[in-house]
């Protein structure tokens, strides 16, 4: 139990050292960047992550000998130990989730596909965009939009339903935060 | 605490045996509800085993064998890692996230709704192709060869397993 309190102290330490040095441009990442702005994150973050492990391990050395709690008795507890059991779990599942959806939904992988799938195994532009439909794309997604409750169609328009301007709020909110451009 | 770790990727693995069994034999129409009640009824297994367990004896045999300190701090190092992990992949969701965006532009509309042909015109889905094979370009996943895409060797491998992957899961027809 101290384990995860220690990392939730660091990792949200880690987190605002990570969003200062973008604010204050002590890093530089350019919002009309493509794959390059997730890399400069990529490598901040695993900079942070890996500098910050020291002050994890001191924190749970420092709980753990200065609680006024026996901590072995909460490590043995064996009501705290079945819900981080079940933590572990949703972080397992969590993980393949990320995963699941990058098979499931990966332009890029249906891309790579394609040209795999091709006579001569390459493609044009345009023999791609011919593959790719893009009518059908447009469906798919306002189609699923508002089977997911987000949108709501009328016949002509569609409109956020309170679940969709709630993402659209933290979307356009985080998309100014991190620096990522219109994105999409 | 190890008895729970155990547990929870042993019940784990007994997840994704049930997934891919019932999305290969049977494919749900509704996938994400099926994963829902696939990670629910793992975890009710979990509280029976986990519970059982206990009450005959188990867990103070688990506690026996590694010091519990360890475990803690290895248990900790691990959720360190995945809080990283999914810091990141926020970014990337709201990033790259198609639905998200069509939403925002929605939002920021005047009129707060916007026709098809109007989405069209603010989010053009053809320059997200562009930009994605720039990305993989980028990425070493293709090559741009005399007006042709190719695949590079890393981008067969992951064109072949992601293939197989929706192939057995009836999975992905629809991106």
């Amino acid at each position: 139990m101290i384990g995860i309190i220690a990392a939730a102290i660091t990792g949200f330490t880690g987190f605002i050292i990570h969003l200062l040095l973008i604010s204050n441009g002590f890093v530089k990442i350019n919002p009309d960047w493509c794959i390059k702005k997730l890399k400069r994150h990529a490598q901040l973050l695993l900079a942070i992550w890996v500098l910050l492990i020291p002050v994890f391990y001191s924190i749970f050395v420092n709980i753990s000998q200065r609680s006024p709690i026996d901590v072995t008795a909460i490590d043995t507890n064996p009501v705290l130990g079945y819900f981080y059991g079940i933590f572990f779990f949703l972080m397992f599942f969590f993980v393949y989730l990320t995963f699941y959806y990058v098979v499931d939904r990966s332009v890029s992988s249906r891309i790579m596909i394609e040209i795999e799938r091709s006579p001569n195994k390459r493609l044009t532009y345009a023999e791609i965009m011919k593959v790719y439909d893009m009518d059908t794309k447009y469906k798919n997604e306002t189609q699923g939009m508002v089977e997911g409750g987000f949108v709501k169609f009328d016949g002509k328009y569609y409109s956020n339903t309170p679940k969709g301007l709630a993402v659209a709020m933290v979307t356009a909110y985080y998309k100014k935060l991190f620096r990522l451009g219109k994105g999409g | 605490m190890l008895l729970a770790v155990c547990l929870a990727v042993i019940f784990f693995a007994d997840f994704l045996a049930a997934h891919f069994i019932i999305f290969h034999f049977n494919p749900p129409k509704r996938r994400f509800r099926m994963l829902m009640m696939l990670v629910l009824a793992s975890i009710l297994a979990y509280t029976v085993i986990y519970w059982a367990l206990y009450f005959i004896g188990v867990q103070r045999v688990f506690n026996g064998l590694i010091n519990v300190r360890v475990v803690d701090a290895a248990g900790g190092l691990a959720v360190y890692f995945f809080f990283y992990y999914a810091y990141f992949h926020q970014i990337i969701v709201f990033d790259r996230s198609v639905t998200p965006r069509m939403m925002v532009e929605i939002h920021q509309s005047l009129a707060g709704k916007l026709s098809l042909d109007e989405i069209k015109a603010r989010y053009s889905l053809e320059n997200k192709i562009k930009k994605e094979l720039e990305d993989m370009d980028i990425m070493d996943r293709i090559r741009k060869k005399d007006g042709y895409y190719v695949n590079t060797k890393k981008g067969l491998s992951h064109a072949k397993i992601i293939h197989a992957l929706r192939d057995y899961l009836h999975i992905g027809g629809h991106q």
